[in-house]
């Protein structure tokens, strides 16, 4: 909207600019109250008791409002907590790695006179575009040990093909005289790479951190095919049987006849526990997501 | 001269690299391998086993780590109070009266993914001695996943093989050899559910034949009986296969794949009477009894709209109070009344069964313990002492019986305690369903106790099986996608055939269409496995 400035300094918005932006702001309105719709059902199916669900079906406003979902979870709350404590340690620890690995790949990989770097862009490439299988995988995975081991979730998930380009582009974009300047200052390689190179990239770190930490945050499967131990499963695998528990489908579950399916409050209380975090820590990383996800593809 | 070190340094890495990449794939023969390997030392075991037992007292006894794996959820992360003093028990009876000992390990997966995980570690290599499953077991046989246990059954299997039907057998079988340990449970798992309290006020008991059901769907659908002013409800609500299945053997007595004068296997819309099935359902679409549910419903949706008084009759499995959306509705307003219905026994031909063996146990081809584990089943499946030994504990310990319900001792309930298992964990995963029907968890519902007695006690000789679980062999993939494809297009004219869009002479048409999109392919090749 330009508008036109007048004698006294505020800008005058044409008739046309202000529907313009009105319809502009509605129609944003409503997409993200679209967004929004589905989080409120779950919050709002959460604090339902179950016979209000029972007998009115679900709504975005509870009939009756009550918290003994939340006061189950509390109660029964080990294996939230363990699952909670080891889905942290996976996208801390995974995270923090994932970022010191591929900036490490990335940085030699964005140098032009290292030799061969062609063939290395080519390897990376190829295990971009082709893909081992998860037999192959399981089996890689199973010969070096780590089988039933939480580290399983998090080694093979180290490095990302595509956040290796982004960083790598990065990378490519810095000013090749910093280097040179902490080159002729008797720094090596590493030095440059962590001590110049890595605080400047703060943009294309924290939005490569968020690429890797949400879906460390959000995998269940690896944890389905790697680790049995429940102990060491993350949240969102508790969630998923959390939710499967209440369905019976087409197998007769006799020798786990004891178990009580859970209600549909309870199976939304514990989406809202397992989501809540990740839900509060992405605004934080907003701003360095937006810009470095147009960081590779810009030039210039 | 530095450049052309350092290029050709980097040559070097990259075919290391790649090198590597060959030396991880060239693994699969190591594995094949580590399995001969664990072969001979079963092999060796078994020998040494035989010597043992000859002066079992003097010599050590054999302890057998025996892996299980199957299907269901478990909430808690800690050790089992009572687990080991449970194990040392089960242990001390084995040793006692088999000569060995378990090291048990009983891996509980969830539902949804089980499938996927089972197979991805069976074709990996990795080792469990007792798989439960429930999906066909031949293509798991074609895939050289399952050991051939009927040598095993003759030698460590006595009391399992008496106690199951032969033609139970059958079902579990490949070209005369047993791949599986059956469970059977329940011939049919379709009954009815129907609101009692709408029952209460229209002065009526619960349908024990068709015209009954239609005079009862006919009342609930005019006496305004939710009280809310408006004209709503659906008397039934219902999926077209849970009607099927209930309704089809009322006019055909083969419900199911069957073989026809000529010999050829022909799939249930070529039965006589399918039609006649078929037309009943147009006309109770025509009176308002059911509407486009049947066709486009979900299974999960079932108890939410019967619970907020948008229907008054289920069709639906034996388990759904208990287990399936139902069962909320059934805690959370037992003003409803749920009251079981079964099929109309006495006006069907035959029960439509989708297979007496609807679960089984298999032994993996990369069983380390295979003997072992067939003799601790034997051990147990069908000695009712040693089975509620297994699957409940110890009595006073982790569970008390109270009138016809097993439950956890009083102190244990008082201090929060909801289930045994919380108690003493697992120790086993299968299941006798004649042991499991004397007593039931507190929480199981009267109504859900009298349709699993129900379903589990017909005249087995009026259910019938589809005559392809008996063929042993698996259909070819491309049969098996033609198939359903056809199915696809029968499914669409007969919803359109019983919404009144198309006239019910296009059931003919239906099935010649069902012939052009290939669906006689799959029965072609089990007619030839037949002979």
């Amino acid at each position: 909207m330009k508008g036109y400035g007048n004698m006294s300094g505020r800008i005058n918005y044409t008739i046309e600019e202000k529907v313009g932006a009105i319809f502009v702001y509605v129609f944003l309105a409503i997409i993200a109250l679209l967004c929004l719709l589905p989080f409120i059902y779950v919050i709002s199916v959460s604090v339902s008791s179950d016979e209000a669900l029972a007998k009115y079906g679900a709504a975005l406003i509870p009939k009756e409002l009550s918290l003994n979902a939340y006061g189950f979870i509390l109660q029964h709350g080990e294996r939230i907590v363990v699952s909670y404590r080891n889905s942290i340690f996976i996208v801390v620890v995974g995270t923090f790695l994932a970022v010191l690995v591929t900036a490490g790949l990335a940085y030699p990989l964005s140098r032009k006179d290292l030799p061969g770097r062609n063939y290395f862009m080519i390897y990376v490439l190829f295990s971009m575009l082709f893909n081992g299988g998860l037999i192959p995988l399981y089996i890689v995975v199973r010969n070096i040990g780590l089988i039933n081991s939480i580290w399983a979730l998090i080694i093979p998930a180290l490095i990302n093909p595509w956040n290796l380009i982004l960083m790598r582009n990065f990378f490519m974009e810095l000013p090749k005289s910093l280097e040179e300047s902490a080159f002729i200052d008797g720094a090596n390689e590493i030095q440059i790479l962590y001590e110049i190179i890595l605080p400047l990239s703060k943009p294309i770190v924290a939005t490569i951190a968020v690429f890797y930490a949400v879906p460390l945050w959000n995998d269940w499967f690896r944890a389905l095919i790697f680790v049995t131990e429940r102990t060491k499963w993350p949240i969102m695998m508790f969630l998923q049987e959390v939710i499967q528990a209440s369905s019976a489908s087409d197998t007769l579950q006799f020798s786990s006849r004891s178990t009580i399916p859970p209600s549909q409050s309870l199976r939304m209380a514990v989406v809202v526990v397992a989501t809540v975090p990740i839900l509060l820590s992405y605004p934080l990383a907003q701003k360095h997501f937006v810009k470095g996800v147009l960081i590779g593809s810009i030039k210039g | 001269m530095r450049k052309t070190l350092m290029r050709l340094t980097s040559l070097l890495i990259a075919v290391l690299m790649v090198s590597a990449l060959f030396i991880g794939c060239s693994q699969k023969g190591e594995d094949q391998q580590q399995k001969k390997d664990n072969v001979t030392n079963q092999a060796e075991a078994n020998g040494k086993k035989e010597e043992n037992n000859e002066d079992v007292q003097k010599k050590e006894i054999p302890t057998y780590k025996i892996t299980m794996t199957m299907y269901g959820a478990q909430t808690s992360v800690n050790k089992p109070k009572y687990y080991d003093d449970v194990l040392n028990k089960i242990n001390e009876k084995l040793s006692s009266e088999e000569g060995f000992k378990i090291d048990p390990e009983v891996i509980i997966l969830p539902n949804e993914q089980y499938e996927e995980k089972i197979n991805v570690d069976l074709a990996a290599g990795k080792s469990y001695d007792l798989v439960r499953h429930n999906i066909d077991i031949r293509s798991l046989v074609n895939k050289n996943l399952v050991k051939d246990i009927t040598g095993l059954l003759e030698k460590n299997g006595q009391s399992i093989k008496e106690n199951i039907p032969n033609n139970v057998w059958g079902e579990v079988s490949s070209n005369g050899k047993i791949f599986a340990i059956p469970m059977p449970a329940f011939p049919i798992w379709i009954n009815g559910w129907i609101r009692g309290d709408w029952l209460d006020k229209i002065g009526m008991q619960p349908p024990s034949t068709v015209s009954e059901l239609e005079s009862i769907m006919q009342a609930f659908r005019d006496e305004d009986l939710d009280e809310n002013g408006i004209n709503d409800t659906v008397p039934l609500l219902t999926l077209y296969d849970h009607v099927e299945m209930f309704l089809l053997g009322l006019y055909t007595d083969t419900p199911g794949d069957f073989v026809d004068n000529n010999g050829n296997v022909r799939p249930r819309y070529y039965a006589k009477g399918y039609k006649d099935f078929v037309e009943l359902l147009r006309k109770w679409y025509k009176e308002g009894y059911i509407d486009d549910f049947i066709f486009n419903g979900e299974e999960g949706q079932l108890g939410e709209i019967f619970g907020q008084n948008k229907a008054g009759i289920q069709i639906g499995k034996v388990w759904e109070l208990e287990w399936g959306s139902t069962s909320t509705i059934n805690k959370s307003r037992p003003e409803t009344k749920i009251r079981f219905f079964p099929q109309f026994g006495k006006e069907l031909k035959k029960y439509m069964s989708p297979g007496i063996a609807t679960e089984y146990v298999f032994v993996p081809t990369t069983s380390k313990n295979p003997e072992a584990a067939i003799k601790y089943l034997d051990w147990f499946m069908y000695d009712e002492e040693n089975y509620r030994l297994v699957m409940s504990g110890i009595e006073g310990l982790t569970y008390q019986i109270d009138g016809s319900t097993i439950k956890p001792p009083q102190s244990e309930l008082d201090a929060g305690v909801e289930s045994i298992e919380e108690l003493k964990g697992h120790f086993a995963n299968v299941y006798n369903a004649r042991f499991n029907f004397e007593f039931w968890p507190s929480s199981t519902p009267k109504e859900s106790i009298n349709a699993y007695k129900y379903c589990a006690n017909i005249d087995l000789s009026k259910a019938y099986v589809p005559v392809s679980k008996y063929i042993g062999v698996s259909v070819s993939d491309n049969a098996k996608i033609k198939s359903e494809d056809a199915e696809s297009i029968a499914d669409d004219y007969i919803s359109r055939i019983v919404r009144g869009e198309m006239d019910i002479s296009a059931f003919d048409e239906m099935l010649k269409e069902y012939e052009k999109a290939g669906g006689l392919d799959k029965y072609e090749e089990l007619k030839k496995a037949y002979k």
